[in-house]
């Protein structure tokens, strides 16, 4: 905020925000933090896995769409919900995001074996083609996390219809997985 | 432009703290290699500590000064943040850079210590790596090299090896990396590139370029074009297999069976 306060209108409620997912890997435990439509999935291995994902802005009540060349929210919609309570939340210009973060803890040595971190550009898999974490997780076991890059654009490529979702047809993706080895 | 980066990180031993750190965004991409301590270093941090403090106060300062302002600015920063420390100790905490910085359309690299940085222009791939520190100590790293992994008489010679490496450290002569004194950085390798001349690009840290410079299971472009079709986990896989294939390091003689391990690509598009 500091950065830019001075030269921007950071009570504007469209300031630049950003959706985020962090995770803290300890000997212990494992803590995460998601707000906006960020993922975590941790893997415990034949435990399963449990996936955490802000969809809040995906299940805004009677929210209006803008049907245009992509299908999306009008701004001056989104400068009522975003970061206001029964809303959704992202990183922007004010610190109270931090209380409605989705945050939580898993205790264990170690507490999984893998964590995947991923911006919505892969969540597609899961959200629109549907692909079960455990399918993504599997595949970035074969093949590493450039093939769910390549996964996500094959899919984006090869969907006839892609104007029925929400958002543009190809977005920005990262992909992050820690692994945890045997010491 | 579409750029796909891809990294990873692999630590050499899992009973020790992983010394290598990495950055990678749309802008900067940053490798870090701490030294190996064998000695007393002065300091009650650690050498992961430093590495993960200098590599932040690099990244904060990239987005407004060039490469090796950033890095030269950095060290004495860093040094701030731990006076009560021994800093004028010789085994003082230190790390190698590797560095790509993209403004607008001009890559900048930076290299100080052994991080290699490797520019495919697609009529050329050009490598800028430091060897400097390998040719310190030559004599201490021959008798070192003569003794399989794991043998007590490798580890006094490994030792006798990093005294005199650090004797050689940020010396007219010897070899330079980042520790307590920023003129080191009037000494770290550095160019530029246009964007659109550059293909794709990688920054290994020693650990990961074993694969290219220690044990030749590739060349420069050939490990570019792996990493391309498979990944930069791949490199390190094939990396780590080749060690397993040689624990006691008698065909590649090493210092360690494993070494933290650092791999960042870049494929530039459209």
């Amino acid at each position: 905020m500091a950065d830019h306060g001075s030269t921007c209108d950071l009570s504007d409620p469209l300031s630049p925000g950003a959706a985020g997912a962090i995770v803290r890997v300890r000997e212990d435990r494992i803590d995460w933090l998601v707000v906006g439509d960020c993922a975590v999935v941790i893997d415990q291995g034949p435990k399963g896995c449990t996936s955490v994902i802000d969809d809040r802005v995906d299940h805004l009540h009677n929210a209006p769409i803008v049907e245009g060349q992509v299908r999306t929210y009008s701004p001056a919609y989104v400068a009522t919900v975003r970061n206001k309570p029964g809303g959704f939340w992202v990183l922007a210009s004010s610190p109270d995001v931090a209380e409605h973060a989705l945050v939580g803890m898993l205790p264990g040595s170690p507490a999984a074996t893998q964590v995947l971190l991923c911006s919505d550009g892969i969540s597609r898999l899961t959200e629109r083609y549907e692909w079960s974490w455990k399918d993504v997780l599997a595949l970035h076991g074969s093949a590493g996390p450039e093939s769910l890059i390549r996964a996500v654009r094959e899919a984006e490529r090869s969907d006839l219809e892609p104007q029925r979702w929400r958002g543009k047809r190809h977005d920005d993706a990262t992909v992050v997985v820690m692994r945890v080895t045997d010491a | 432009m579409i750029m796909e980066l891809i990294a990873a990180i692999e630590q050499g031993n899992a009973a020790k703290d992983n010394e290598d750190w990495v950055h990678v965004s749309q802008d900067l991409v940053l490798v870090l290699d701490g030294a190996t301590a064998r000695t007393d270093t002065g300091c009650v941090h650690g050498v992961a500590w430093f590495v993960g403090e200098l590599g932040r106060a690099i990244v904060d300062r990239a987005s407004q000064s060039s490469l090796a302002a950033s890095v030269a600015a950095s060290i004495p920063y860093v040094a701030g943040l731990h006076p009560e420390c021994d800093l004028s100790h010789p085994g003082t905490p230190s790390a190698a850079v590797g560095a790509l910085r993209i403004r607008g359309d001009v890559v900048e690299h930076l290299v100080l210590g052994d991080v290699s940085v490797a520019l495919d222009t697609g009529d050329q791939v050009r490598v800028i790596t430091d060897e400097r520190v390998s040719r310190t100590a030559s004599a201490e790293r021959a008798e070192a090299d003569r003794h399989p992994i794991g043998a007590p008489a490798k580890s006094e010679a490994l030792l006798r090896m990093k005294q005199q490496e650090l004797a050689a450290r940020n010396r007219p002569g010897g070899y330079w990396v980042a520790e307590t004194n920023p003129a080191a950085v009037d000494h770290a390798l550095t160019g530029q590139t246009h964007l659109d001349q550059l293909r794709r690009f990688a920054v290994l840290s020693d650990g990961a370029a074993r694969a290219v410079a220690a044990f030749g299971l590739y060349d420069w472009g050939g490990a570019l074009e792996l990493m391309q079709a498979a990944g930069a986990t791949e490199l390190i896989r094939q990396v780590r297999a080749a060690e397993r294939s040689d624990p006691q390091g008698i065909r590649w003689p090493r210092n360690k069976c494993s070494d933290d391990a650092t791999a960042v690509f870049g494929l530039i598009s459209g």
